[in-house]
């Protein structure tokens, strides 16, 4: 497969289910609407946040038998996941609520959200797997890109403020 | 035994599902609620007491929903006991699978509280 076709099946494909899912999961589990905006293909643009959740993928495309590798990261600004971890279970706007709470909020998220592009995939001859998540925490982390990946940044923005989506994908 | 004291079993590795599922229960009136973090633990729980109805994930560590599916179906107690793969993983395929392995019923993620209480009325013709 060619460098064009596999990208055309990142920009056409890969991502448009993984923002579906993310929107999904947002609305769904913390009752937050969520819009994407224009996907940054290998944007100079690293955004910080103070928390972030990665999934790792592997798979392949049963049609061609290229595999694929890569992850999703979402990557919040501070505070904004404690405020969705209080959305998601229902919490008082001021509850208390501790770090560990909150790690284990993003990692379901992120997991969510790759998952949830599982399905959509498999009816177009993706297979792939996901990892269990990991989570960072840091003040104005910003994350390392896998080398020789391909990735694309994605804004998004509910009630809560703007996060980042990134997707990078390597083919084998 | 009314359905509202059912004791089941919640097992997913993120305290933040557990929560999630617990309080959804909680306010469909299933109060008898244990959690588990993961299969292993899950198994253990449903070894010291037996449960009307097993809500597992299955990614995750220690032992998948899956396997715990598997094993719960290897005890005499838990041959007709509801099983709910609670997951993100919805392709077809991992459908056919968990179902295969002795799973009951399926809830993808993310799912909205009304899915859940469809689901526990049909588990117990509410």
């Amino acid at each position: 497969m060619t460098t064009d076709m596999r990208l055309e099946i990142f920009r056409n494909k890969l991502l448009p289910a993984f923002i579906e899912s993310t929107r999904q999961a947002f609305e769904t589990m913390v009752f937050l609407p969520t819009t994407a905006g224009e996907p940054q293909f290998e944007s100079e643009l690293r955004p910080q946040g103070d928390i972030s959740g990665t999934i790792g993928v592997t798979g392949n495309i049963a049609l061609t038998g290229d595999n694929l590798r890569g992850n999703l990261s979402l990557i919040f600004p501070d505070g904004m996941a404690v405020n969705l971890f209080r959305s998601m279970t229902m919490m008082e706007p001021n509850d208390p609520v501790n770090d560990q709470e909150v790690v284990d909020a993003v990692g379901e998220l992120a997991n969510m959200c790759a998952g949830g592009a599982k399905a959509a995939m498999q009816a177009i001859g993706l297979n792939f797997m996901i990892s269990l998540p990991s989570v960072v925490s840091g003040h104005a982390h910003s994350l390392a890109r896998m080398a020789g990946c391909t990735t694309c940044l994605v804004p998004l923005r509910n009630a809560q403020g703007e996060f980042h989506m990134e997707v990078s994908m390597q083919w084998k | 035994m009314s359905d509202t004291n059912k004791k089941i079993l919640v097992v997913d590795d993120s305290s933040t599902m557990r929560r999630i599922v617990r309080s959804s229960l909680n306010r469909l009136g299933y109060m008898d609620i244990t959690e588990a973090g993961n299969g292993l633990e899950g198994l253990t729980k449903a070894t010291e007491q037996k449960f009307d109805c097993v809500l597992t994930d299955w990614n995750m560590p220690e032992m998948d929903g899956l396997e715990l599916t598997v094993k719960l179906r290897e005890k005499p107690e838990y041959k007709d006991v509801p099983i709910v793969m609670v997951t993100t993983e919805g392709g077809k395929q991992d459908v056919l699978e968990a179902l295969t392995k002795g799973t009951t019923s399926y809830i993808v993620k993310p799912f909205t509280p009304e899915v859940l209480k469809q689901k526990m009325d049909e588990l117990f013709n509410r």
